[in-house]
């Protein structure tokens, strides 16, 4: 157990290194639940902040201003193109609505005649429902006057019939406790035990350390399973960290079966970024290397799996490659936890299957790392 | 001379010129694929049930199989028998929606979602559809064939207008030019370990050396701007010639951000490697976790971030480097005039001034009387 401890000994001597990572990625996620959003609720029709800017003086320019009023949140802006392109560029406003003048009194003539601009913001899928909206509006108020409504009474009908809603029960939701937080851990784990236990592995890539290691006679397997076990050792504690954030940022997500699948599915993606990161600890010889393959798997795989945008969002082909990622299964898990009431039981067939996968990728990646090692040491 | 040499060295370093090209190649292409289908996917059937009790609106359940029929079917009809098999199936996560036809349409489902929100539509419009049709066939019966037909065929008034923001996806392309950039934060860190002779035996032998501290620290400095620079152009050509992302008119605008992006990204590295305390991986530790909060806060990760950001705190908005680079790229999109562009430009130069007077300030009166 000697490298075992003496891996410790490098451990400690990197503890602040690996203090100041944990701290900044518990921080980044931290940051990540209380302000991000599961891009989910985006594309819901919601109250958003929109502007209308109604050049017009006409009861129907009116009338569309008030229906969006009720439906909306109303961001005042000037009747100036700066000011728009300000609005949108600072994001005060999502959608900007400009009716020009005499739009109500031609609309009233001829409907088909006529047009409506809008404005929307670089990032605002919102804006489609908002689309709807208005268009939902316009071809009522177009069949009133069509069957020769007088155009008050038209205006009243349109503005009540387009409120009108159905009921939608939702079925217990929330219980099941989904959060962001376990949403994007597989980012911050990936991310946090790369550079972490990279840091402490590159001291091993020294050529006299390997050297000296080489003529021991200890078996270089031997030698590299302790090292191995140390890294999980080690990930394991700050798996831990992640788990107690996760106590106190969103406990409703820890509890029931619910919680107690989460925390399985993320103890084994924790498995997987160790022998991702014994892997790259063979390859990579240089910090600034480290670093920047950190970015590169951390960034690359969450983005194509589903961790920032849901993977239902994404096109099938992204689709096809992430499943050559551990993440896509652990987040494929994780929709389907979040997914079942606790009145069910979660699909454990599948659950498994998942979790298998993932496993199967750390298998993958400790193999390798052995079979990179000995190639290296041959060359 | 000593430019070429310190250029020369950077060059050498193939490592780092690897990965920083390879992070945007890599992250572009991921991207590209990503996005070169529709960026939302959503046009897979929604399984849904229907429970009629008592034959109520015949009409509607007519629509909704008329949308599950045909080569693209919007839904998916799960016969059901009774209202608990459908509510099973929903809870089971088998089904999106239940429709419920009773003396009211109701629509049941386990969670807010894009999908859900599609079966609300439905539904709405078509109630909102039938509550106008009612009110007109009461007072104009001759005319209800001929604006049902009328609605049926939809409405064309609202129209969105070209050049403000159409294009969300070359924002993703924005957000990563932007990541590129601030990554000369390596390059710079590197500049400045190497002339702090507490830290690199590099420096130490430098120290020794007639030649100015500070003079070795430009030239470094400029070879690590060029060299950084011409890797984010690089990568812009790479984004323009091969995936063939439209940049429009503004591609010399573009490097010009690109070029003032990197001296930004650099001279944040300079500064964290000087103004921190500690051995060399402690310092990079805290400035790769501080540039994580960068492109967080800046909504490289998720938009609504900065959103959050941006009302909480507008000021750190404004003066967040990483924003700043991504809200010059973002102002060619949106504005015709280049007002907000050059703004950006500035109060980024302005930043890159102080943290390089910072650096300045703290590294010449560095001594090494006691290492």
């Amino acid at each position: 157990m000697q490298t075992l401890k003496y891996f410790f000994k490098i451990l400690n001597y990197h503890k602040v290194v690996l203090v100041i990572y944990v701290f900044l990625f518990a921080m980044l996620n931290i940051f990540f639940t209380e302000f991000g959003t599961d891009m989910t609720e985006i594309f819901t029709p919601q109250s958003l902040n929109i502007s209308v800017i109604n050049r017009d003086d006409h009861p129907i320019s009116d009338g569309l201003e008030q229906y969006l009023g009720d439906l909306h949140n109303l961001v005042p802006i000037e009747d100036d193109y700066t000011a728009m392109q300000d609005a949108l560029f600072f994001w005060d406003a999502v959608y900007i609505l400009i009716i020009d003048d005499g739009f109500g009194a031609a609309f009233y003539n001829d409907p088909d005649s006529v047009t409506l601009t809008n404005k929307k913001a670089a990032d605002a899928a919102a804006g489609f429902f908002v689309d709807e909206q208005i268009d939902s509006y316009l071809l009522t108020l177009r069949a009133y006057l069509s069957a020769d409504f007088e155009l008050e009474r038209a205006l009243t009908l349109t503005l009540a019939t387009s409120v009108q809603e159905v009921n939608v029960l939702i079925l217990e939701t929330e219980i099941t406790g989904a959060s962001f937080y376990f949403q994007v851990l597989p980012f911050v784990l990936v991310s946090v035990i790369m550079l972490a236990l990279g840091s402490v592995l590159i001291v091993y890539r020294k050529d006299d350390l390997t050297r000296r290691m080489d003529v021991s006679p200890t078996p270089a397997l031997r030698r590299k399973t302790q090292i191995m076990i140390g890294c999980a050792l080690c990930a394991l504690l700050i798996w831990l960290v992640f788990m107690v954030g996760a106590y106190f940022l969103t406990p409703h997500s820890l509890t029931g079966t619910a919680g107690l699948l989460r925390i399985l599915n993320s103890l084994v993606f924790t498995v997987v970024c160790v022998s991702l990161a014994f892997l790259i600890g063979q390859v990579v010889k240089k910090s600034i290397v480290l670093q920047a393959l950190a970015q590169i798997l951390g960034l690359g795989m969450s983005f194509i799996s589903g961790v920032f945008m849901p993977q239902e969002f994404l096109a099938d082909s992204v689709l096809a490659i992430a499943r050559f990622t551990p993440t896509y299964w652990y987040i494929r898990n994780l929709s389907m936890i979040d997914a079942v009431s606790p009145a069910i039981n979660v699909d454990m067939g599948s659950f498994l299957q998942n979790t298998g996968i993932q496993l199967g990728f750390a298998i993958a990646l400790f193999a390798a790392a052995l079979a990179f090692g000995r190639e290296r040491r041959a060359a | 001379m000593r430019f070429k040499y310190s250029l020369f060295r950077l060059l050498r370093d193939r490592s780092y010129l690897f990965f920083a090209l390879a992070f945007p190649i890599i992250l572009s292409t991921f991207f590209n694929v990503a996005f070169s289908s529709d960026i939302i996917n959503i046009f897979e059937s929604i399984p849904v049930a229907i429970v009629e009790e008592g034959g109520a609106h015949p009409m509607f359940n007519e629509i909704l199989h008329e949308l599950a029929y045909g080569e693209e079917p919007l839904l998916e009809i799960v016969p059901v028998t009774s209202l608990y098999e459908a509510e099973t199936l929903l809870k089971g996560g088998e089904i999106t929606g239940v429709f419920v036809l009773r003396e009211e349409i109701e629509l049941a489902v386990t969670r807010t979602g894009i999908n859900q929100s599609i079966l609300q539509t439905i539904s709405n419009e078509f109630i909102r559809r039938s509550a106008t049709i009612t009110d007109i066939a009461t007072a104009r019966p001759d005319l209800v064939m001929e604006i049902v037909a009328e609605m049926n065929a939809g409405i064309d008034v609202n129209q969105g207008t070209g050049g403000l923001g159409t294009d969300m996806i070359i924002y993703h392309f924005y957000a990563l030019l932007a990541m590129v950039c601030f990554m000369g934060s390596q390059a710079g860190f590197k500049v400045s370990i190497d002339v702090q002779a507490g830290i690199s035996p590099l420096a130490a032998r430098r120290s020794v050396a007639p030649t100015k501290k500070m003079a070795i620290v430009v030239n470094e400095f400029g070879a690590a701007v060029l060299v950084h620079a011409v890797v984010t152009f690089i990568s812009v050509a790479y984004l323009v010639f091969i995936l063939g992302i439209n940049f429009g008119q503004s591609l010399p605008l573009i490097m010009l951000v690109c070029l003032v992006g990197s001296l930004a990204g650099i001279s944040f590295g300079i500064l964290m490697a000087t103004v921190l305390k500690g051995k060399e991986n402690i310092r990079e530790a805290t400035m790769t976790g501080i540039s994580f909060v960068f492109y967080a806060a800046a909504g490289l990760f998720q938009s609504q971030i900065r959103l959050t950001v941006r009302s909480a705190a507008p000021i750190l908005d404004r003066i967040n480097p990483v924003t700043l680079i991504s809200d010059a790229f973002a102002s060619l999109v949106i504005y015709d005039t280049l007002d907000r562009y050059f703004q950006s430009l500035l109060i980024l130069l302005g930043i890159v001034a102080l943290f390089l007077v910072v650096s300045a300030a703290v590294l010449r009166r560095a001594r090494y009387a006691d290492s």
